[in-house]
């Protein structure tokens, strides 16, 4: 079932009794865990990079590792992280990748980016939130944040693709996620 | 002008926690910052609660990404090299699954069991160290229950530590004259040989390095033989039954 049929936090249930079952090495929850995610997580890698060889090899370099590091996951530490954890270990795990072959995607730069991420009518709380409050820091952090966290570029990269110094770079980015930690915190 | 802090105190600064953390979620930290991050956040958990919470922040980022379908050989490759081919479990009950699916309830169970047997193979002895690791090791036979365990115990000192497997006395025990022990890394997957199990069935001291080897395995091996790929005869995932601080 497509996630977008489905409610936010019913998805991310789904997703979190799923891989507390991995974690016992459940193979069918593997398998539905697999249905459920793989189409999102491999859009995600596929946002970074436009070799889709590239791609479904490190999603496959990905679900290995759920498979096999799900014992990490903590559901102590909230709800949701599941689907955060696998995230961020697909993340990690295609950008090692990304890095080593420089199969870098030509990203578009910020508008439709934000055009994309800045839904007002989006439906997802969190999402709105993050949306607010990527909104109200200034221009130059939030672009940096968000083609950090989207396509995945490295600071120099990214310093070299807006034609920034580094050090401002990193700056605006301290800065940005300063603002963004206040302002979701309130 | 503050004083400069050394590897152990910069750690413990919270901004700089924090900082490290949300740098990691952003994934700009060098490849030897990110390896040293993530060699603390197995030992720190509240480390590892601020790489949850900035995931937490940033990862609806995420949420919007419209799906696209995988190619299919990603599925049929990973069951492949994780040793599930035999995976087809659509149309079968869990409940007929073997031991080694190791569903929902028949892992607690069979944990439970095998605490119990633990308690009753190594009695509680305020000179006996706990069980720190434990697997349960299954064939691909369809017996209901485990054929054997193995208990790892971490002695007082490296080098103290120690292996001890035991067979279950309710199922016919194979031979295991040429079977090699082996560990799978829960990192890389790599298959490391902790020679023949003969040596393990009483007590089997670990070098600090083996120590960690079982520490860090995703799962032990009964391998014929003594190369990686011979055919494996017994499987189990290694379970950590202390809290990670004693582990």
């Amino acid at each position: 079932m497509s996630s977008d049929l489905l409610s936010s936090s019913t998805w991310k249930q789904q997703v979190e009794s799923l891989l507390g079952q991995v974690r016992l090495h459940h193979q069918p929850a593997f398998e539905k865990l697999y249905q459920l995610t793989s189409g999102k997580l491999y859009a995600l890698i596929l946002k970074m990079t436009p070799d889709r060889e590239l791609a479904a090899d490190a999603l496959q370099e990905s679900y290995t590792k759920i498979w096999r590091q799900a014992e990490r996951y903590r559901s102590d530490l909230g709800e949701d992280w599941a689907w955060a954890w696998m995230c961020q270990l697909t993340r990690n795990t295609a950008i090692d990748r990304i890095r080593q072959t420089g199969r870098r995607r030509e990203s578009p730069l910020e508008d439709s980016l934000l055009d994309h991420a800045l839904d007002e009518s989006d439906h997802w709380d969190e999402r709105r939130d993050l949306n607010r409050c990527l909104q109200s820091i200034k221009p130059e952090p939030r672009q940096a944040i968000m083609l950090t966290y989207v396509y995945g570029f490295s600071n120099a990269e990214l310093a070299e693709k807006l034609n920034t110094p580094l050090g401002t770079l990193k700056s605006w980015i301290r800065r940005g996620l300063k603002e963004l930690q206040q302002c979701l915190q309130n | 002008m503050p004083a400069k802090l050394n590897p152990a105190q910069r750690y413990k600064n919270p901004a700089i926690r924090s900082h490290l953390a949300s740098q990691y979620v952003l994934a700009t930290l060098s490849n030897r910052v990110k390896r040293r991050f993530e060699t603390l956040l197995k030992t720190d958990p509240e480390l590892e609660r601020e790489v949850y919470q900035w995931q937490n922040r940033l990862h609806a980022m995420n949420d919007n990404l419209k799906e696209q379908s995988p190619p299919e050989r990603v599925w049929s490759e990973l069951t492949q090299n994780l040793g599930l081919s035999e995976l087809e479990v659509k149309h079968e009950s869990w409940w007929q699954r073997s031991w080694r699916s190791l569903s929902l309830w028949q892992s607690a169970t069979a944990l439970l069991a095998i605490i119990t047997l633990s308690f009753a193979l190594w009695p509680i002895d305020p000179q006996v160290q706990p069980v720190n690791y434990l697997a349960v090791l299954q064939s691909d036979n369809n017996v209901q229950e485990p054929e054997l365990v193995i208990a790892a115990y971490k002695g007082a000192k490296p080098g103290e530590s120690h292996l001890h497997l035991q067979w279950n006395d309710r199922v016919e025990s194979s031979s295991t004259s040429n079977l090699t022990l082996w560990t799978v890394s829960r990192d890389t997957g790599e298959q490391v040989s902790l020679g023949p199990v003969s040596t393990a069935e009483t007590t089997r001291l670990l070098t600090p390095n083996e120590w960690q080897l079982v520490k860090n395995s995703a799962e032990l091996l009964l391998i014929e033989g003594d190369s990686p790929d011979g055919p494996i005869r017994f499987r189990g995932p290694c379970l950590q039954l202390n809290p990670w601080n004693q582990a």
